[in-house]
């Protein structure tokens, strides 16, 4: 049993209200859903035997989506390195983000910990924080969802989501692909085509 | 000690953190991103935010998330292939350290790892050269945020212990007053000034501070034992996902691990905080682990800090109420509902 998640008209225009005893506030949602939910392109469950409640009119602009990864894009590779360094720094390595993951499948033999091999070191600079959050990254690479648990777990706000989405971004543009829309999907690296359609050098 | 009472103007703090720099490394709690505050070097960029808990406490100046300690190095015996001798330095690096800023449960942190890593049989040599050489600075708390429980686990919100000064928020600033004679020597700066006529609203504040104790737990130590082997322990974590948040953030967490990082024929032996939730945890080399599960997990963080340390410490709890693992928990976990639902069974 699925339901959908956003604003429902019927419960008054995207806003909540909040009564107490001594007064009553109405909440705009915007003002108080967590950000991803701001950029949500799936409200309405895809997958589901038994929808509660309505299908929900409308998605957020698809502009938002990508709008924090243009934004570091955009930056040259001196102030790239500087922002991550500035972010990850706070990184406690809590592994929060790792098992808030709903996709990271590893378990307890994560190789952030293993200790033989010795893949990662247990260091905790900013180069070496960075070293595990793109190993996430990559782990999940044409298979995370968007769902931004990652983000929501950090305590310390670090805006890891971002990294996720960059990585989304392109297997978009390179296999046409998003992850979680379809159960019969097998997501693109974890096949072989002689043949993408979607890139370029295949069809020279 | 001196027992007159100083006065510091909000304004002075910049100016007084700058001369201390000349003198100490100045800890203190920085606006680290839109919605966290750290304690961090403070330099003149730094944006001061001290009105309320930072998001981390300060324990990491003490027990850094990583610290080096010792080097080696392998040197081959030219004669004889088959040997190498070893060289061994140790590194210890500690100097004169300032923390600003502190709240009284953080402070009390550190009287919670001095029992471990600083009395007794075994004394933790890097740890107590760094806490030697600091002297820590406190803004008593007036506002406790809905995650607060100090005076639960014995403390207050305007707890000294550990404290070197305490302020007290009045207006315009704080009244300062030295706890110790390291206190007193900081009381010398030029941004103090008599503070007689602030004496009374600082005493006002300090007698209107109020955190009911919101739980009693006398019979907690005895009833976390008697539960041992129960499934209660499966039943409050059900939604626990086994990060490490709550350790991390604790300011009286205190577990570590050693790893040796090899580079070609040398390396260091570092040391970096470890948490009682991971599953490598308690690991062994034979590939059992007594705590398979995040039921025994956590059982064991809240046996050690409510039922195991007040029993080898002199019933002193290993928490200070100072609410971060309720506030970062991603599933919204609260020790204090947990330990309410344990008394159910006393």
């Amino acid at each position: 049993m699925s339901r959908g998640c956003g604003p429902h008209e019927d419960q008054g225009d995207n806003a909540i209200v909040v009564e107490t005893d001594q007064q009553r506030e109405e909440i705009l949602l915007d003002d108080v859903l967590a950000a991803k939910c701001l950029s949500c392109q799936y409200p309405t469950p895809l997958i589901y035997d038994h929808l509660a409640a309505e299908a929900l009119p409308s998605q957020r602009p698809d502009e938002l989506l990508y709008q924090e990864v243009e934004e570091v894009e955009a930056l040259d590779a001196k102030e790239r390195m500087a922002h991550w360094e500035r972010e990850l720094e706070r990184c406690i390595r809590c592994y929060a983000c790792r098992n808030a993951c709903p996709l990271c499948v590893c378990q307890d033999v994560c190789a952030a910990e293993s200790r033989n091999p010795h893949w990662l070191t247990q260091r905790t600079g900013a180069k070496e924080k960075a070293m595990w959050h793109i190993m996430h990254a990559l782990h999940l690479a044409g298979r995370c969802t968007d769902c931004g648990e990652c983000e929501r777990a950090c305590p310390l706000d670090i805006p890891i989501q971002r990294i996720r989405r960059k990585i989304n971004k392109e297997i978009k543009e390179l296999f046409d692909y998003e992850a979680g829309l379809n159960l019969e999907d097998t997501p693109p690296l974890y096949t072989f085509k002689v043949e993408e359609p979607t890139i370029k050098e295949s069809q020279q | 000690m001196s027992t007159a009472g100083r006065f510091l103007a909000t304004d002075k703090i910049p100016d007084l953190l700058k001369r201390l720099g000349t003198q100490y490394h100045v800890y203190a709690p920085v606006q680290a991103s839109d919605t966290t505050v750290l304690f961090q070097e403070f330099n003149e960029e730094a944006q001061l935010a001290l009105e309320r808990e930072a998001t981390l406490s300060p324990k990491e100046v003490f027990f850094p998330q990583t610290e080096r300690l010792l080097t080696y190095t392998y040197q081959k015996d030219a004669e004889d292939p088959k040997k190498s001798s070893i060289q061994i330095e140790e590194t210890l690096e500690a100097s004169p350290t300032v923390i600003f800023g502190t709240r009284p449960c953080d402070v009390r942190g550190l009287a919670i790892f001095d029992m471990v890593f600083n009395q007794g049989q075994w004394v933790d040599p890097y740890y107590r050269a760094r806490r030697e050489a600091t002297t820590i600075v406190t803004i008593l708390c007036t506002e406790p945020e809905n995650t607060c429980f100090c005076t639960s686990v014995d403390g207050g919100p305007a707890d000294t212990q550990g404290s070197d000064v305490l302020l007290t928020p009045v207006t315009g600033g704080y009244f300062a007053e030295a706890v110790t004679e390291k206190g007193d020597g900081i009381l010398q700066d030029d941004a103090f000034v008599p503070g007689d006529d602030k004496a009374q609203e600082a005493r006002e504040a300090r007698d209107k501070v109020a955190l009911e104790r919101e739980l009693d737990l006398a019979r907690t130590p005895q009833t976390i034992l008697k539960l041992f082997s129960t499934d209660f322990w499966e039943q409050v974590t059900a939604k626990c996902i086994s990060c490490g948040a709550c350790t991390y953030v604790c300011p009286t967490c205190y577990c570590f691990n050693i790893t040796d990082e090899d580079a070609g024929l040398g390396g260091e032996r570092i040391r970096t905080w470890d948490s009682c939730m991971f599953y490598h945890y308690t690991l062994e080399a034979s590939g059992h682990n007594p705590r398979p599960t995040k039921a025994e997990r956590y059982r064991n963080r809240v046996g050690h800090k409510f039922s195991y340390h007040p029993s080898t410490y002199e019933g002193t709890f290993g928490c200070t109420g100072c609410g971060r693992c309720i506030k970062v928990c991603p599933v919204s976990l609260d020790i204090r509902q947990i330990l309410r639902e344990a008394q159910v069974h006393e």
